[in-house]
């Protein structure tokens, strides 16, 4: 297993526990990837202009083929994003040729045989829900928890081929190695809301809402996600940086944003716990005022 | 006073005068860079009442290594930088430190400290002359790779061209008028005058003959016999030489740069001493009353901000300190636009795409200095490609590890993003919202007249293969997160996937794009998941807003926005 590691761009400065926890659980677990300098995959700028996106997607990747790495990212959009522009070139003639061509001056040449790997998928497939559940030393037994799938690496299946987009187990699979029970919810599969942050955040905030209510009401103790973005936007942890601005939609009034009513973990604290690096800590209490 | 002095006290003048003026404007920032409910003027104070004792002594060790390491040896060069760029940077400096302590102040520095200082003596001949080739050096480094390396000459101003240029003046005129000196009849009779008391014709006559043959001075022809001299001639002008001019000449070969530039100027050269101490005195006296305006004060305001700022720059920028507008004000002023910043950036693959200099972080920190120049008088063209550059960005923070002025990027650009909104310039897709059918139908129409790029020739949306499944069952609608939220005004859910869908079949692409709920998608896939009939819902609005932004921004370029100006919509999209 030689992995190039794909941060992503929120990871050093919004979410820096998610990668330097995440590369402990994989270092516990024998895969230690790549430190390779990579720009944006181009998830954010995807709505402003699909070449941009696309190239940016294909010069990371021309990047880890330089390397004679495969990409291992812990971001859900990064990874979908990855796998949108490798199916989009395919597609696009115009778009490969766009792309060879701003490629080149840097001596770079995208691979389409370049394998892009969720941080999940390497957890099951490569090192393997048993050989998690041996090596977890502390199991959160009793601990009820809520997968939050997130979007983009799910969707569209045809394109990320992720898991089965209905009814995915990839998550609840490694939550259960890692002794935790995995609940049963209704918006499991749902949206975070992060897309409208900063943009409609009125919105933004009542999917982030309706997201800890069906949680809470599965009775689970805490919300776990696999992704910097969802994290991001369901965490009470992760910096806030939204930007006031004068046409954006705010939620409900200027001030302080309601913290969650549940606990939002990103999946490699909950795994570094069980397999003993650090504890779990308390879960911060539900706020009275919100959910 | 002499024409010298009156240029040298005018020029000092002016210096100091810009440094005040420029410093001043670190204690007392634009509102541009203000922290929100604090006034930026007192971020001095802040500073001040934030300090004691205590932290003062624990920084002390800190603050020194800063001081040498940093700043001195410039150590950050060589950790975020490359070998060659400390190599140019360290050259320039330590070469033109020498000069300037040494050479430039010889009668202030060198003559009161070292007994028996002579500029014609070594070391300090060879001394001047190796700092000169050391900065002759750095500069050959400086102006190769801001041509040959591509990535430096993307970002590279006619400012830093013009920078190395004066410096080049000043160096190559030193080496000139040090050159012609050497073979100058005139500093010959000048110095004999002086140290040959009473000199009789023949003495004189054999020291010309001996410097002649010695220095390959050229003596006018008055001056020397025709013909070779004679060899008891030479004899005697070494001898009248190692009395009177050795003690204070050291051998040429000590000046390896301008003794055989010399023998170039050798016949002509010799007359050009005033010319060429005219041009290196005045290329120096303009490089001091520039040195406040150009970007050659970061020599005052790069060791400013290395010693000021945070130990924690991402914490600094997350939750800024009261006296964050001073830092920001001393790290707009302390960047040299070395573009390393652009060369790691994040979206240098948006910048290749969309064209935008402002993505860029050296292009983009100097929209805001403008912008902290003048409060706010960007243009609305300049203000909309600062508003893109920004919102573009990423937050990703790699600019600030690498910056080697140590500038807190990452705060300025969460600054930028600020300012932008505040000078009603938010996110392009906030704008975008607020335009109507039929400003996107005026914007179509004129807009053919920009080039069509690849990102604004849709391939789903030209192509009736698209939709032509689409039985408008609805189920994209029905799967829709936005569209299953308790409480939300109509005006967010106006038309719902499926119409957007139907909409873009019967050709009224512009409809689609003013409506709200176009903005309001949250790209998650769930409609073209569910689709039964294979319709790549999400697909076909994120190209609706990609042609919406390659609309907008064709006709930005063209100034065709004006009396659009999305600046004046109301808030929260159309009701």
């Amino acid at each position: 297993m030689t992995f190039a590691w794909f941060p992503g761009c929120r990871i050093p400065f919004h979410l820096p526990d998610y990668g330097r926890e995440s590369l402990a659980v994989l270092a516990a677990l024998g895969v230690r990837p790549a430190e390779v300098e990579f720009n944006c995959c181009g998830y954010p700028v995807r709505h402003q202009s699909l070449l941009a996106s696309v190239l940016s997607a294909a010069r990371a990747m021309a990047v880890a083929s330089r390397a004679g790495l495969d990409i291992l990212t812990p971001c859900k959009c990064c990874f979908g994003n990855l796998r949108f522009a490798q199916n989009a070139l395919a597609e696009r003639p115009d778009l490969m040729a766009a792309v060879t061509d701003a490629l080149r001056p840097e001596g770079l040449r995208y691979d389409p045989d370049l394998t892009v790997s969720h941080l999940l998928q390497v957890l099951d497939r490569d090192i393997g829900s048993a050989a998690v559940r041996t090596a977890v030393a502390a199991p959160l037994a009793g601990l009820r928890v809520a997968a939050h799938y997130g979007c983009h690496a799910l969707r569209p299946s045809q394109v990320t081929r992720f898991d089965d987009p209905q009814a995915p187990t990839i998550f609840e699979n490694l939550l259960a190695a890692a002794g935790c029970t995995p609940v049963s919810w209704t918006l499991r599969l749902e949206c975070c809301g992060q897309p409208l942050a900063g943009k409609n955040d009125r919105l933004a905030l009542a999917l982030a809402a309706s997201k800890y209510e069906s949680a809470l009401q599965a009775g689970a103790d805490v919300l776990v996600t696999a992704c910097t973005y969802c994290q991001m936007q369901l965490g009470a942890t992760a910096l806030s940086c939204a930007v006031p601005s004068a046409l954006a939609v705010s939620w409900p009034l200027p001030g302080p944003r309601p913290g969650p009513p549940i606990a939002v973990i990103h999946v490699s604290r909950l795994l570094g716990a069980a397999l003993g690096l650090w504890p779990l800590g308390t879960m911060p209490p539900p706020s009275p005022d919100t959910g | 006073m002499s024409l010298f002095s009156a240029i040298l006290w005018a020029c000092l003048a002016v210096c100091l005068c810009g440094a005040a003026w420029r410093m001043a404007r670190w204690l007392a920032p634009d509102r541009s860079l203000a922290v929100p409910g604090l006034p930026p003027s007192a971020a001095l104070r802040y500073l001040w009442r934030s300090l004691s004792w205590r932290d003062a002594l624990a920084a002390a060790p800190r603050l020194a290594r800063a001081f040498f390491i940093d700043i001195l040896l410039q150590g950050h060069l060589l950790r975020k930088g490359s070998l060659w760029r400390w190599l140019m940077h360290f050259t320039l400096f330590a070469g033109f430190s020498g000069l300037l302590f040494f050479h430039a102040l010889e009668n202030f520095v060198s003559r009161p400290l070292f007994a028996g200082y002579e500029p014609t003596l070594d070391p300090w001949q060879f001394l001047r002359n190796a700092f000169g080739a050391m900065v002759a050096c750095g500069l050959c480094i400086a102006l190769c790779r801001r041509i040959f390396v591509r990535d430096m000459r993307r970002t590279s101003r006619i400012e830093d061209f013009f920078t190395l240029g004066v410096i080049c003046c000043l160096i190559a005129s030193g080496f000139g008028l040090d050159a012609a000196k050497i073979v100058s009849p005139a500093a010959f009779e000048r110095m004999t005058a002086d140290y040959l008391p009473a000199p009789d014709a023949a003495d004189l006559a054999a020291l010309r003959a001996y410097w002649a043959a010695a220095h390959g001075m050229a003596f006018p022809v008055q001056m020397s016999p025709p013909g070779p001299a004679s060899p008891e001639a030479l004899e005697k002008g070494r001898d009248i030489a190692e009395m009177s001019c050795i003690p204070c000449h050291s051998p040429l070969r000590s000046a390896f740069v301008s003794a055989p530039l010399s023998r170039l100027f050798a016949p002509a050269g010799a007359g050009l001493v005033d010319g060429l101490w005219w041009l290196h005195v005045l290329g120096c006296l303009f490089a001091l009353a520039w040195l406040p305006f150009g970007k050659l004060f970061h020599i005052l305001s790069t060791p400013a901000g290395i010693l000021l700022r945070g130990l924690d720059p991402g914490r600094d920028a997350a939750a800024p300190p009261a006296a964050a507008p001073l830092n920001r004000a001393v790290g707009l002023d302390a960047c040299t636009n070395c573009g390393i910043c652009s060369r790691h950036c994040s979206v240098l693959p948006s910048f290749l795409a969309l064209g935008t200099p402002e993505i860029l972080p050296s292009e983009k920190l100097l929209s805001m200095r403008r912008l902290a120049g003048k409060s706010g008088r960007l243009t609305p063209a300049a203000l909309a490609a600062f508003s893109e550059g920004g919102f573009v960005c990423t937050e990703c923070m790699r600019c600030t590890v690498v910056c080697p002025s140590r500038i807190n990027l990452q705060d300025l650009w969460l600054v930028s993003k600020r300012e932008a909104a505040r000078l009603g310039y938010p996110e392009l897709a906030v704008r975008l919202r607020a335009l109507g059918p039929d400003v996107w139908e005026r914007l179509a129409r004129t807009g053919r007249r920009a080039k069509r790029t690849l990102a604004a020739s849709p391939s789903l949306l030209d192509n009736p293969e698209t939709f032509a499944h689409c039985v408008q069952c609805s189920v994209c609608t029905g799967v829709c997160p936005i569209f299953r939220l308790p409480d939300i005004p109509a005006s967010e859910v106006d038309v719902s996937p499926h119409q957007l869908m139907n909409l873009v079949r019967m050709g009224l692409a512009d409809t689609a794009l003013s409506a709200n709920f176009l903005w309001n998608c949250t790209t998650c896939y769930k409609c073209q998941e569910h689709c039964p009939q294979g319709v790549r819902v999400a697909d076909v609005l994120y190209e609706l807003r990609n042609l919406a932004h390659a609309r907008v921004e064709a006709a930005a370029r063209a100034g065709l926005l004006d009396d659009a100006d999305p600046a004046a919509a109301q808030p929260g999209g159309r009701p």
